[in-house]
């Protein structure tokens, strides 16, 4: 049995939870994850309750997790994708939220283009607030997911060498896991182009590489992200191939060891991040990451919106 | 109009660099011989508080007429009055921007009136201020206007940017710059630094701002021409001019008071009140524009006054826009912030915030002269002055960089041309 350790009425970032909080969504994530491959049906904490998925940015697999969640727990699930939102005619998000809280939501999950959106929804609605990715600030459910992934395989995460590679600079996942890892006493090491691979990010505790080989051997796991080349080819590298060729997972010359897991938050673009045949190896995990998510937000959702604790 | 007798203050005078305990008498907007008092004048006992020089702002923008939501002109007027600023220079963003002189002329003749302070108006360097074109410079010297500046836009085309300034210089107009590269700081909303990053803003680095003083400089080396760089906010910004005022080439700057007193720290749960241009940068920047203040390689101080009205502020931090209000608060806070003897520090803000903002535009500053319109006003060291967002809501713009704050030093009473607005 998990004792009640939480006392937060949103979850808005990593960055603000103690090591402890952390460990109490995972190991409720645990028990859902559990009662999944058991058989066993989820606990209806959520019966009766309303929840609003307010989608301002494309998603696809935070939403139908968070959706899938909801569902699983016995909630009411609406979904507002931008393009069918009043903000399209111009209301302002403040106006919006005000609206939906006022229909009677009880928790409203957002996903919005501008960092600090979440917390800024909070400081607007009563209701509990889930950040499902505010810009390039946070996405603090996928980082549990990924905790709880690599905890499922790695055991606990203190001392554990975990690399983050790609696009750091602009990634949400990247911030989220790092505050993430870095509370679970994780030893921390980005890398990728300089230019999307901020130095000054060392002041938070954790070690900076230019060097793929370097930053690939001797780890315990290798966290991909996803490179977001609609937005920084020709500005932060030069190429998909140049960086393919300095940056990408591929047999042979930037092999990790067998024993390194290999993680990507999705979606990936295959042959530029990560080869094929390294994805779909049992080295990887991705899909792992997939279906622990829906387990994680059913914790995160039952922490911060059924009345049980 | 009634006549006032202020007794027992300290009369600050930066041009002399003197503070000398005098009566003064002012009769018809005017300082006036003590014998001309009458039986009607009103006697102000001051009780040894400092009689100071009206405050001349060089940045401020108006944003008049038609969106008074952010602020109308006698929000402004009262704001500026109760900060102690008798003159503010607008920026060029007027009902619409200051590229024509029916503008100017339309601005001059119904916007401002007898009962705003006095009001000082700027014309685009570009049209628009777009950066693309030269605006006509000369007629818009004829139609009044004293100094160009694209503000809070920057030319960001260097031929552009240097035939301006030589242009403006045949007509002797200083160009007012805040330097800017946006191509290195594209949607930036925030100071570059280890914040930004964990913040996951788009970051506003100092060289961006540093590149373009740079330029400014060569620019003024070798054309002569007048730059003025306003609201500089990177302490390399200063080791810069610090260098070329060095080597004699005769360029001015300011910072404005809330750079002076304030961080990124402000921003740090995404408060988009506290979201300044420039932005708010770190202790070190800080602490080096002090330092250059202190050393004279900073002229002035200005407020940077940029009103916005709750429904403009109360977004998403990155879609919010940039400005902080600057006028009611510039200077009691700098009171506050510099540590020096009480005197010599009125003398030092005396010369910074009225003395030199005149000068650097070719005015003549505010003085005690008889003859010479009172623009002054009346500062007690020893009261307090609280200021908050939530007071500012009924009259204007609600952007305070800060929630709420407390300061040494209290305004009791301002003269604008011989009237008693405070």
């Amino acid at each position: 049995m998990v004792t009640p350790k939480w006392t937060k009425r949103s979850l808005l970032s990593i960055q603000h939870l103690t090591g402890d909080e952390i460990s109490y969504l995972l190991d409720i994530s645990g028990e859902y994850r559990k009662a999944k491959t058991n058989g066993n049906s989820p606990s209806g904490c959520l019966e009766g309750k309303t929840i609003v998925n307010l989608f301002l940015e494309p998603s696809t697999r935070t939403r139908v997790a968070f959706e899938l969640a909801a569902k699983g727990l016995q909630a009411d699930v609406i979904t507002i994708a931008e393009k069918s939102s009043s903000l399209t005619k111009g209301e302002s998000l403040r106006d919006t939220a005000r609206n939906i809280q006022a229909l009677g939501a009880d928790g409203i999950i957002l996903r919005h283009s501008s960092p600090g959106a979440a917390q800024f929804l909070d400081n607007i609605v009563d209701v509990p607030v889930i950040n499902a990715g505010d810009g390039a600030h946070e996405h603090p459910s996928q980082a549990l997911l990924d905790l709880f992934t690599l905890r499922e395989k790695l055991g606990s995460l203190k001392g554990k060498k975990v690399t983050i590679l790609g696009d750091i600079l602009f990634s949400r996942v990247a911030r989220s896991n790092i505050w993430g890892l870095l509370k679970m006493g994780a030893k921390v090491t980005l890398a990728g182009p300089s230019t999307l691979v901020p130095k000054k990010m060392e002041e938070l505790g954790l070690t900076v590489t230019y060097n793929l080989k370097k930053a690939v051997s001797n780890t315990d796991a290798i966290m991909l992200l996803r490179i977001q080349h609609e937005r920084q080819t020709q500005t932060h590298f030069p190429s998909l191939t140049e960086y393919s060729k300095m940056f990408g997972l591929r047999e042979g010359d930037s092999q990790p060891d067998s024993r390194t897991i290999i993680l990507h938050p999705g979606p990936i673009n295959r042959g530029v991040e990560i080869d094929s045949t390294l994805a779909d190896s049992p080295q990887s995990v991705i899909l792992d990451q997939v279906t622990n998510g829906v387990s994680v937000r059913m914790a995160i959702l039952d922490a911060c919106c059924s009345s049980t604790y | 109009m009634k006549s006032f007798l202020l007794k027992n203050g300290w009369a600050v005078n930066p041009d002399n660099e003197k503070v000398e305990n005098k009566d003064l008498l002012i009769k018809n907007g005017r300082f006036c011989e003590l014998s001309n008092q009458n039986s009607n004048t009103e006697i102000l006992d001051l009780k040894e508080s400092f009689i100071m020089p009206g405050l001349f702002d060089l940045r401020c923008h108006i944003n008049q007429p038609g969106i008074s939501v952010k602020e109308s002109l006698n929000a402004l007027s009262e704001k500026a009055v109760s900060g102690g600023y008798t003159s503010v220079l607008a920026m060029p963003a007027l009902s619409s921007m200051a590229d024509n002189q029916e503008t100017i002329f339309y601005t001059k003749d119904s916007i401002i009136s007898k009962q705003h302070i006095n009001i000082y108006l700027t014309g685009c360097l570009t049209l628009n201020s777009k950066g693309e074109n030269l605006a006509p410079l000369g007629s818009l010297k004829e139609s009044g206007v004293i100094a160009v500046t694209d503000c809070p836009s920057s030319t960001q085309n260097n031929q552009i940017y240097s035939k301006a300034v030589e242009y403006a210089s045949m007509f002797n107009m200083p160009v007012i710059e805040l330097a800017r590269d946006l191509s290195l700081s594209p949607e930036a909303s925030a100071h570059e630094g280890l914040l930004s990053l964990k913040m996951g803003l788009k970051g506003y680095p100092r060289i961006a701002e540093e590149l373009f003083v740079s330029r400014s400089i060569l620019l003024s080396k070798y054309t002569n021409a007048k730059i003025h760089l306003t609201s500089i906010s990177s302490g390399g910004s200063v080791e810069l001019i610090r260098g070329a005022k060095k080597e004699g080439v005769e360029i001015t700057c300011d910072i404005t008071s809330n750079h002076l007193c304030y961080t990124e720290d402000l921003i740090e749960n995404y408060d988009s009140f506290a979201k300044a241009t420039p932005p708010f940068r770190e202790d070190e920047d800080r602490k080096a524009l002090i330092e250059g203040l202190m050393d004279k390689t900073i002229d002035a101080i200005s407020t940077g006054h940029q009103p916005f009205s709750i429904d403009d502020k109360v977004k998403e931090f990155d879609l919010a826009p940039s400005g902080v209000l600057g006028l009611e608060n510039s200077f009691c806070q700098a009171f506050t912030e510099l540590k020096m003897e009480t005197k010599e520090k009125m003398l030092f803000l005396a010369n910074t915030m009225s003395r030199m903002p005149a000068k650097i535009l070719g005015i003549k500053p505010e003085t005690f002269e008889v003859g010479e319109k009172a623009n002054i006003f009346v500062f007690n060291p020893k009261d307090k002055t609280n200021l908050s967002r939530e007071c500012e809501k009924e009259i204007g713009g609600t952007n305070l960089p800060f929630k709420s704050r407390e300061f040494d030093g209290k305004i009791i009473h301002t003269f604008v041309n011989g009237e008693k607005k405070l």
